[in-house]
């Protein structure tokens, strides 16, 4: 096979691709979900296909357009109604409250103690003494981990030093 | 809406792209699988037992009279004289206009390295196996 196809099909699919992403939106890349992954994995499959000539560029072309516009329209689905959205991405779980963990929600998500020590160490710089600080963590549809913290353990800001003795003095 | 237009427009817009430099072009080995890789898919088809899709490598008119239980008692065959197929490697022949010759090299168990050779021709700018003479002989020799 001739080097000038290969780079005739990849730049070919390289263009395809990179249209179909920009008009598909940016969420695509930032905010990645399970059915945008799958997607992700599927359009690699075709483009290999591509690349060696395996199929026919129309054929490529109507698979990866089809998918997207899919993928597209399921996410104007979401956008436009939350029992769909919440159908097609799940609902956030509640993985722990008031500091303890809830063993519905891990099981839910597949997560050990040990897992949601580590994403809590990760993604809210939480050792395990520190779990009481938190009023609600959940494993968002993304698989992203977002915590809420009590009041009185959130972070002091500016309007805060008002407060405080010293400043009233 | 407007996105799944502007999205719908692109990959008729591409589709058009790809049909003009076939049919306006003639572009046989680009943006179409060429001869040798369809040789090469159709030998692979049938060495993992799939005959229905290997089928699908065929031109109308044989595969009219070639059904997947031929192409599997032909594969059978086949496999009794070269044992397993360890890979397979299409190689190109000739192109002119709507004829093609395409091959695939066999790396065999038994048999070395032979070489199955195709005649094609082209259908609605793809093109297709025309004949299976040179796997019967194989497989009769």
């Amino acid at each position: 096979m001739a080097l000038y196809q290969i780079l005739l099909r990849v730049v070919l699919a390289y263009v395809f691709a990179l249209l179909l992403l920009r008009l598909s939106g940016k969420r695509e890349l930032a905010q990645a979900t399970s059915h945008d992954l799958v997607l992700a994995l599927i359009l690699g499959d075709l483009f290999d296909d591509l690349f060696w000539a395996e199929v026919p560029a129309s054929q490529f072309v109507v698979a990866a357009g089809v998918l997207v516009v899919l993928q597209v329209a399921v996410a104007l689905g979401c956008h436009a109604n939350q029992g769909f959205a919440r159908l097609v991405n799940g609902a956030p779980e509640v993985v722990l409250r008031d500091g303890k963990p809830l063993q519905q929600g891990m099981r839910h998500e597949q997560l050990s103690e040990n897992d949601l020590a580590s994403l809590l160490r990760q993604q809210a710089n939480l050792e395990r003494e520190q779990w009481s600080e938190v009023r609600c963590a959940h494993i968002e549809p993304d698989g992203e981990m977002s915590v809420l913290r009590h009041e009185w353990a959130k972070e002091a800001q500016q309007q805060d030093h008002a407060r405080l003795p010293e400043a009233k003095q | 809406m407007k996105e799944l237009s502007y999205l719908l427009l692109t990959i008729g817009a591409a589709l058009a792209l790809i049909g003009s430099a076939i049919f306006g072009l003639g572009d046989a080995t680009t943006l179409v699988p060429p001869p040798e890789a369809v040789a090469e898919s159709f030998v692979r088809e049938l060495e993992t037992k799939r005959y229905t899709r290997a089928q699908s490598y065929l031109s109308e008119e044989l595969a009219a009279k070639t059904g997947p239980a031929t192409l599997k008692e032909l594969t059978e065959r086949l496999l009794q004289r070269t044992g397993k197929i360890l890979d397979v490697r299409g190689e190109a022949g000739w192109i002119a206009s709507e004829r093609a010759e395409a091959g695939a090299r066999l790396k065999t168990e038994l048999m070395g390295e032979p070489m199955l050779k195709f005649s094609l021709t082209r259908r609605a700018g793809v093109w297709s196996i025309n004949d299976l003479q040179s796997i019967e002989a194989a497989a009769m020799h």
